[in-house]
């Protein structure tokens, strides 16, 4: 098997998902239910890819569900998208030495 | 290209600061996948480059490693990336009808994941917003899956663990403002987490992709049914 024809493909595949789309819908769409399924649509994407995901991604559950938790919390405090991602990793860290 | 333009293509670099760094820590996790599988760093950052796509990624890893066909190659990388298909929907109807073509395929350069996630955020959507994180995160894709490749243990396990979950808070630091706002689609949030780990739980069968996929355009449908905006 040929790595560097292995590469083109998988390159050629993605690429194509990724551009169709904006290729295709080029008109603006005015069907209620597109436009409300597109309104929902990125944000049910977020929040299948972060849950259970998030409770997977360290070695220990206790370690993810700090990071978890914090992660809410500080977005729920309003602090802004950098801060609530950098507290999170320290959190998830320290919990980490912790546990 | 216009003054605003550049203030949404320096806007989405910086932005995307915090993906470069969750990339770093992630991709390098991919980079020990390949060097496992026999790549060189030089094929491991060129596939990162051209592809950024973790899980399409390390599927296509497996596969090479396991030395199966360029059939499956293709159909792992339908199945895990169609995803991106409907973010790239819903870039299609956030862009200006009026941008062109060059412009709209500009803004698929930015339907990876985290950069998708940044990208919500901005409505309507300038195609220069996605570009621009693009060019922020990527670099960190390919260094990170290169140094996995060639170095041993740079970056402790720990560190790496703490790091990845910097890239779910950034998800939760984007899901949770819009389902405060509106009890809707806080909703059609918890919906969408409580059905995603039924999945995950009782059909481990279907690849993380896929589940994005079907629960994506499952859910998505019954809320625009029941919730029409």
């Amino acid at each position: 098997m040929n790595v560097y024809l292995c590469i083109v493909i998988m390159s050629i595949v993605t690429y194509t998902i990724r551009m169709l789309p904006l290729l295709v819908l080029r008109k603006e769409i005015t069907n209620r239910f597109i436009l409300s399924f597109l309104h929902y649509a990125p944000y049910v994407t977020l929040a299948v890819m972060t849950f259970p995901g998030i409770l997977y991604c360290t070695d220990s559950l206790a370690t993810s569900l700090v990071g978890f938790g914090c992660a809410v919390t500080l977005t729920l405090l309003k602090l802004g998208l950098v801060p609530t991602i950098v507290f999170s990793c320290i959190a998830a860290y320290i919990a980490q030495l912790v546990v | 290209m216009k003054t605003s333009d550049s203030r949404e293509l320096v806007k989405g670099y910086k932005d995307a600061l915090p993906v470069f760094l969750g990339y770093l820590a992630v991709s390098f996790t991919v980079g020990i996948s390949a060097r496992n599988a026999g790549l060189s760093a030089f094929q491991a950052a060129l596939m990162s480059l051209l592809n950024t796509t973790s899980a399409g990624q390390v599927a296509a890893i497996e596969i090479i490693k396991s030395g199966g066909t360029y059939l499956e190659i293709l159909l792992s990388q339908i199945a895990i990336n169609l995803r991106y298909l409907l973010m790239g929907a819903v870039f299609a109807v956030r862009l200006s009808p009026d941008e062109s073509m060059g412009r709209r395929l500009l803004s698929g350069f930015g339907l990876t994941d985290e950069v998708f996630a940044l990208s919500c955020m901005r409505k309507p959507l300038n195609p220069f917003y996605p570009f621009g994180g693009w060019l922020m995160a990527a670099p960190g894709w390919v260094i990170g899956t290169f140094l996995g490749v060639v170095v041993n243990s740079l970056v402790s396990a720990s560190v790496t663990a703490a790091l990845s979950i910097g890239l779910y808070a950034m998800f939760i630091a984007i899901i949770v403002p819009p389902a405060v706002k509106e009890l809707k689609m806080a909703v059609v949030i918890l919906a969408s987490m409580l059905c995603s780990y039924l999945m995950f739980r009782f059909v481990p069968s279907v690849s993380s992709g896929m589940r994005v996929v079907i629960l994506t355009i499952a859910i998505s449908s019954i809320a625009a049914i029941i919730y029409p905006v």
